[in-house]
């Protein structure tokens, strides 16, 4: 006499049954199971059942109702498509120009471009003189030299700025450093 | 693309939703007509309420098709569209579920009679004939059981067995994962199969 463990279809197997792929094995318990067989019967006529039922259709004018909402965006999409091709075609037609021109004019172009070469550099050497002037004739500015005449108090300082920063950049680390122990109702 | 002499009708949807995207109305209509029933149907059984069913069906489409650019065809359309669908079913019982809650009266109510009183304030409606229609059409005892899963189970097990939709996708319109999805329809069944159990013996 065959003895079954007491193995009863799982709900994966109910799922095998559906689409006819159920084990050798499980089809075995299923013939010696009336359990199994009269809970295989009930799920079957259950999906069965599920499956027949009818689906539901909106109202008339449906779909004109949702276009009837939507419609601007195709048209919207197709403008600013447009829209796009224009400017980039806009572009590539100016670009175009410019390199067919440069060809023709290439001295003309060059001297341009020293010329301008020549204003820029004059402008920045300017700038750089008048922000040397302004920092001379600051009242600080001659104790800022007198400090700096020695050496050794140079390298104070920079030493002093150098602790400065080491001790921000270890109170910083300390500060966002996550809790060792769990801060209450933190895991809102 | 669909070809020109290529009916939309037979194309597949990602071809449809392509058309679409270059903004062809006839794209966008056929992408309602080939969804409009299924999507009815789910929020539908999901709301049990026709106008109500009407209204997010509107709403799932116009934010489908005002959202075309965003759809990433590596995935099924059909999942995009009833995950939208389904959002916002769910959407809307969690709505109504916090209306619930304000239908039972007034917190500050002190006495059994003004808790009435301010609960009967609120929502208290007659049965309409649109709601008279629902009750007809889904007024079936497996309707009837179908409505009183969780919301989460009713929509597993009738994307799966009414609207024929794989494990898989329903994982994924759902983002639920695999063992979940499976879990969920498997529970539902078994509520099924008790909340009609008096029909097999009457049967007997």
């Amino acid at each position: 006499m065959t003895q079954w463990p007491i193995q009863h279809l799982t709900a994966d197997d109910l799922d095998a049954f559906h689409s006819a792929s159920l084990s050798p094995t499980a089809h075995e318990h299923l013939d010696a199971c009336a359990e199994c067989r009269a809970l295989v019967a009930q799920d079957s006529a259950l999906v069965a059942a599920l499956e027949k039922l009818p689906s539901f259709e909106p109202a008339a004018g449906f779909s004109e109702r949702v276009m009837a909402r939507v419609r601007p965006a195709p048209v919207l999409a197709r403008v600013y498509h447009r829209q796009q091709f224009a400017l980039a075609a806009t572009l590539a037609i100016v670009l175009g120009a410019s390199i067919v021109w440069s060809f023709f004019n290439r001295a003309e172009l060059l001297s341009w471009l020293n010329h301008s070469a020549a204003a820029i550099g004059r402008t920045l050497w300017g700038a750089v003189r008048v922000l040397a002037s302004n920092l001379t004739e600051q009242p600080w500015f001659a104790s800022l030299r007198q400090f700096a005449a020695s050496s050794g108090r140079v390298v104070l300082l920079g030493g002093g700025l150098l602790v400065g920063y080491g001790a921000a950049v270890f109170a910083l680390r300390r500060l966002l450093a996550p809790p060792s122990r769990p801060v209450p109702h933190a895991d809102w | 693309m669909t070809e020109p002499g290529q009916s939309i009708k037979t194309a597949s949807d990602q071809d449809v939703v392509a058309a679409a995207r270059t903004g062809d109305e006839a794209a966008y209509r056929e992408l309602v007509r080939r969804y409009e029933r299924p999507v009815f149907s789910l929020i539908y059984r999901m709301v049990r309420n026709r106008e109500l069913a009407e209204d997010l069906s509107q709403e799932t489409f116009i934010k489908v098709l005002n959202a075309l650019d965003s759809y990433r065809p590596e995935f099924k359309f059909s999942s995009w569209v009833f995950k939208i669908a389904n959002n916002a079913a769910i959407d809307h019982l969690r709505r109504r579920e916090l209306d619930t809650l304000s239908l039972e009266g007034s917190p500050h109510a002190d006495t059994p009679e003004k808790l009435e009183a301010t609960a009967l304030q609120i929502g208290e409606k007659a049965e309409s004939a649109l709601d008279a229609v629902a009750n007809k059409e889904l007024g079936g005892e497996i309707e009837q059981a179908i409505a009183k899963l969780r919301p989460e189970y009713r929509t597993c097990i009738l994307l799966r067995h009414v609207e024929g939709r794989a494990y898989e996708e329903i994982a994924e319109i759902l983002d639920l994962p695999l063992g979940t999805v499976k879990t969920y329809i498997h529970r539902a069944r078994n509520e099924l199969r008790i909340a009609l159990a008096h029909l097999r013996e009457s049967d007997q």
